[in-house]
């Protein structure tokens, strides 16, 4: 007869330190703290009354943003507030504002991707905006002190597809032939912190237009994609869609919107 | 042989915890390290770095991909100087100046507390581009693109002045130039009938030629905006103003090369005597006719040249009125008239073979485009925002926008038929959007947010087309 070992006071002492430090490991392990305040060496919470002394535009209407949302793992911060991103303010108060006392995630993005990690992996693929080298910041396209993190969801005023267009005109147009999918904005297309594809194309080929363009294919033919398989067009697309991309050489050019041609072409 | 399996277990166990144990208090304290950079500590301070690259394999994509130049580069990474010019008067300067990358900063701020402020400066860097094409497994073919430099400089220069006076309004003005300049790959691959494909493959037709040519975008932009803005509060109501002038001015080209290298042979294009209906005969169309389908295609270089001028003018005003702790309406709304003005080409350059030699050929081109669009665009929006507790937000907000367009375009073709096209497209479009979202910040509580979101978006549109043929 075999008996179980008994689950002496040894043992059970010995077991939580074991699943203790695997918590801290696993902890440390995925570099990333989970809606936990950022820190700064010798520095403590004072709370976000006193940012709003200095700065005011800052926090004024903090509490329509859509980071003012998040519950902070923290007690001592209390509400979401300027120190969660910030770090704690003691030292930046006590010093009148001074510089380096406090955390400012326009100058690194890793203050962002304590939550936002799986942006850090999208900015390291090979076609991407340049944050991870420090040309852009996340705060250049998103607005985190007001209003909605993503323009142009909601009922915002500001127009779609407007923070892509202050940097890329060429691409706003108006033009005389306009790409319907420029209504669906950018990210139609695109996604902005990157992908494997160039020009950060969220599909490479024509794929990528089959996803609006493509209709039922015929019954009675053999399955291939043909003439009525093509949104908004009567021409066979058989032959031109195994060539390369729809907007390649002698094709549809100006997926963005033409001025020469009705079939975006240029 | 129980009790020393007992003691084993447990000698395991105890090893095993301790490891743990101690691993878990190195990572706890690794944890607790300084997350600042100790240089941030001084009000003033000058960085000087240098960098450089071994590259075992292709300089351009390294470039694309790590976003730096294979041939390294120095120089300043960060200036600041802080000067306190008086007990309320507070100048600032920041620079950086990296060879290599071409990374330039100049930035002086002065403040001046309860006056105002003014902020100017230039800011230039670099961005890479490798200049692949497709890939063609089949061949394996990968063409690299010609001996191009590919690199866009952005550059921005800005000026902006605020004064804040206490109890009055509060103005500001900002001007900024940006500017976009060099050459970028495209991803308007040419087309190629080196593939290795057999040209039919029954029972499908399937061609043999790929796109997967490389090209290239010659980029000159410049975008200049001039913003003026009046902020004031009455009573419990936010108030501001803001008229905007944008301009932009861009000259873009794209230069494409199809069938590189292909070339109809001669001695096919002169035993042709045939003539499209219609037509006046070519040496291509002739040799089209007569040569065997694999030889179908000879090389073309393109030039597709599009300029656009841009002119916006914008008016904003926002309302936001503090009812009470809980409740907060907003007000906005803007008018922005656009008005464009466009132009550009597209010759081709064909190869064609004749008697003496293969002679290049402009054939199939457009030139001397002209036209524009206007545009005039309305949208408002309501907004209430409901704080019910400290942990519970609702926002309801609506939305309306009217875009009327209208945009006209024409061009001259020159080939060997001689027409002439002329285009007029009028759209008009409504838009509107209305939405209610709540967002819950509690702890507990589920987050939500966009509980309903619904955009109605009209498009009323009508096109009138004329083509017309010239002898």
């Amino acid at each position: 007869m075999i008996t179980r070992p008994r689950r002496t006071k040894t043992t059970l002492i010995f077991g939580a330190a074991a699943i203790w430090g695997l918590v801290l490991i696993g902890c440390v392990a995925v570099s990333r703290t989970m809606l936990a305040p950022s820190k700064i060496a010798g520095a403590t919470f004072i709370g976000s009354k006193e940012c709003v002394q200095c700065h005011e535009d800052q926090t004024a209407h903090f509490e329509s943003a859509s980071h003012a949302r998040l519950a902070l793992a923290d007690p001592k911060v209390g509400d979401p507030g300027c120190e969660a991103w910030h770090g704690p303010g003691s030292i930046h108060a006590a010093g009148g504002g001074s510089r380096g006392t406090i955390i400012n995630p326009r100058k690194s993005p890793e203050t962002c991707f304590q939550c936002h990690l799986d942006k850090r992996a999208q900015f390291s693929l090979p076609n991407s905006h340049g944050v991870m080298n420090g040309n852009m910041g996340c705060a250049d396209c998103h607005e985190v002190h007001k209003g909605n993190a993503i323009v142009d969801t909601g009922a915002d005023l500001e127009a779609m597809n407007a923070t892509c267009t202050r940097c890329h005109t060429q691409q706003k147009g108006p033009f005389v032939y306009k790409h319907g999918a420029m209504r669906e904005g950018c990210v139609a297309c695109h996604n902005p912190h990157g992908t494997i594809n160039a020009k950060m194309l969220v599909a490479r080929d024509a794929n990528l237009c089959l996803r609006c363009h493509l209709e039922a294919g015929d019954p009675g033919s053999s399955g291939q994609i043909n003439a009525n398989a093509i949104h908004h067009t009567s021409e066979n697309h058989n032959s031109r869609l195994m060539q390369g991309a729809c907007w390649s050489a002698g094709c549809h050019e100006q997926p963005h919107g033409s001025n020469a041609s009705f079939h975006f072409r240029n | 042989m129980k009790a020393n399996l007992h003691n084993l277990t447990r000698t395991t166990r105890f090893s095993a915890g301790t490891l743990l144990l101690c691993t878990g208090l190195l990572a706890h304290g690794a944890e607790k390290a300084p997350a600042t950079d100790a240089l941030p500590l001084f009000e003033s301070y000058i960085k000087v770095t240098g960098q450089a690259a071994a590259i075992s394999g292709d300089k351009a994509v390294f470039e694309s991909r790590a976003k730096q130049p294979g041939n390294g580069g120095a120089g300043i990474e960060d200036l600041h100087i802080v000067k306190e010019l008086s007990k309320t008067t507070t100048g600032t300067m920041d620079a950086r100046a990296l060879t290599g990358p071409d990374d330039y900063l100049g930035r002086y701020n002065l403040t001046k507390v309860g006056v105002g402020s003014v902020d100017f400066g230039f800011k230039r860097f670099r961005t890479f581009y490798d200049g692949v094409g497709g890939f063609f497994p089949t061949n394996n073919q990968w063409l690299p693109l010609n001996d191009q430099s590919l690199h866009i400089d952005r550059s921005k220069a800005w000026l902006e002045a605020k004064v804040a006076l206490k109890d009055m309004p509060e103005f500001e003005v900002r001007y900024t130039n940006e500017l976009r300049s060099g050459q970028k790959d495209s991803t308007i691959w040419g087309d190629s009938s080196q593939t290795g494909l057999a040209f039919n493959l029954a029972p499908n037709p399937v061609s043999p030629v790929r796109k997967f040519i490389p090209s290239y975008l010659q980029v000159n932009e410049r975008h200049e905006a001039l913003e003026a803005s009046v902020k004031h509060t009455v009573g419990k109501t936010a108030l501001k103003l803001t008229l905007l002038g944008d301009r932009t001015n861009n000259n873009d080209t794209r230069y494409v090369i199809r069938f590189p290298g292909e070339v109809i042979p001669w001695s096919i294009a002169s035993l042709s005597t045939t003539t499209p209906a219609g037509q006046i005969a070519s040496p291509q169309n002739i040799a089209k006719a007569s040569a065997p389908a694999t030889s179908w295609n000879n090389q073309v270089t393109i030039a597709e040249n599009d300029a656009m001028r841009t002119a916006t003018n914008g008016l904003f005003a926002t309302a936001d009125t503090i009812i009470n702790d809980k409740l907060t309406l907003r007000f906005g709304a803007n008018y922005e008239p656009v008005h464009t003005d466009i132009g550009g080409g597209r010759p081709l350059v064909t190869s064609a073979p004749t008697a003496t030699g293969v002679l290049p050929v402009a054939t199939d081109n457009y030139a001397g485009l002209y036209g524009g669009t206007r545009v005039k665009d309305y949208a408002g929006n309501v907004a209430l925002d409901f704080k019910a507790s400290k942990t519970f937000f609702v926002k309801l907000a609506l939305r309306a926008q009217s875009e009327f367009i209208r945009g006209s375009s024409g061009y001259n073709v020159s080939d060997t038929r001689n027409w002439f096209h002329d285009g007029v497209y009028l759209s008009a479009r409504r838009d509107e959007g209305h939405g209610i979202s709540a967002r819950v910040p509690g702890r507990r509580l589920p987050q939500l947010e966009e509980l309903y979101h619904w955009r109605i978006d009209r498009l009323d549109a009508q096109q009138d087309g004329l083509c017309a043929t010239e002898g």
